[in-house]
């Protein structure tokens, strides 16, 4: 076992008028992870200490915060892997509700911008609507998102400009756009090509380095401003 | 905002204080050099020219124009298709030719070949 001290930043916002940063300091297995030590310290050191935890697996994304600079899920992090100082903080650009609860409801709107559902008016056929495995390969990645809000979080251009869509959101309308079965493919456009949408993304990469789910957002963002280039070019030819 | 900067981010950071400093370096390099037609305010910036720390500016200038341009056509490749996970090998490559053609150009600006 190995002693870790714990630096969080603590923040209630009805009771205190800015952050401030406790030390715990904890023994750990090599093999638990960071989640597990949040945990300790709120049933032995601090049970006030408050945090999100669902699945604890790494699929619910209810976890994700800030981890030494980064972005991250506590229940995905190995203390193996960590120094022996770990400072821990809420997800950067969203309201802190307490400690390293933070309100999502504007990044949750953002996604609903999307429309982040499949449209299609045809007659459903009997069983599911099938797509090709060449299909299916374009839109692997993007439906692998647990929307935990890390790279939106990490994303500079969403810190200067709370109107943006930022990469989930966008990355949630590549997942549709991209859809064989989807219907919508010009309203789907038309949500993200605006000043906040699509063309914001200034390829900085942050939300890459930060998605626990090792999706290349930008690489889907890039792919849909290359569709915006064709379609825009190829206007009036047909 | 305290984040932990990686190659990407770092390269947009240096993207953008360079084309600020490279957009108010051009007003004032054509304010100045608009004059050149008259022969006193010629004669001066000849001399002004001459002086070490106009040197070493130049030199910066040179930096400059390497770093927003090396960068620039790594954005470009990676967004005309070269895949998004080579942007870090991107970056270091950018960097290493830049800084070489950087040490080749300030060699002379700073005197070293007369």
């Amino acid at each position: 076992m190995t002693t870790y001290t714990f630096k969080i930043k603590r923040f209630n916002p009805s009771e205190e008028r800015s952050p401030r940063w406790q030390e715990f300091s904890v023994k750990m297995e090599p093999m638990e992870r960071l989640l597990d030590g949040l945990i300790k310290i709120k049933d032995n050191f601090d049970g006030t200490l408050t945090f999100r935890r669902s699945c604890a697996h790494g699929i619910c994304g209810s976890c994700a915060m800030k981890i030494n600079g980064k972005n991250g899920l506590a229940c995905q992090t190995l203390i193996k892997d960590m120094p022996e100082k770990i400072t821990v903080e809420p997800l950067a650009a969203y309201p802190v509700i307490k400690d390293l609860v933070v309100d999502m409801t504007q990044f949750f709107a953002k996604n609903e911008e999307v429309l982040p559902h499949l449209i299609n008016n045809e007659i459903p056929p009997e069983r599911e609507r099938l797509q090709s495995s060449h299909e299916q390969e374009k839109i692997l990645q993007s439906i692998t998102c647990i929307m935990c809000g890390s790279c939106t979080s990490s994303c500079p251009t969403y810190w200067a400009d709370k109107e943006y869509l930022g990469p989930a959101a966008l990355l949630k309308a590549y997942r549709f756009i991209f859809d064989s079965r989807d219907r919508a493919f010009d309203e789907r456009l038309g949500r993200i090509i605006h000043a906040q949408g699509l063309w914001r993304c200034h390829s900085i990469y942050n939300c890459v380095e930060a998605c626990p789910k090792e999706i290349d957002i930008t690489q889907h963002i890039t792919e849909m401003k290359r569709l915006e280039v064709k379609r825009f070019f190829s206007r009036g030819k047909k | 905002m305290r984040y932990r900067l990686q190659p990407g981010s770092f390269a947009w950071i240096i993207h953008r204080i360079s084309g600020i400093a490279l957009t108010i370096y051009i007003i004032f390099h054509l304010y100045f050099f608009s004059g050149l037609k008259d022969p006193v305010i010629s004669e001066s910036l000849r001399k002004l020219v001459e002086n070490q720390f106009i040197k070493f500016g130049e030199a910066g200038l040179l930096l400059t124009v390497i770093a927003h341009s090396f960068n620039g056509i790594r954005l470009i490749l990676l967004d005309m298709g070269v895949p998004t996970r080579l942007q870090k090998t991107l970056f270091f490559i950018a960097a290493l030719t830049g800084g070489m053609i950087f040490l080749i150009g300030a060699w002379p600006i700073l005197g070293g070949i007369h």
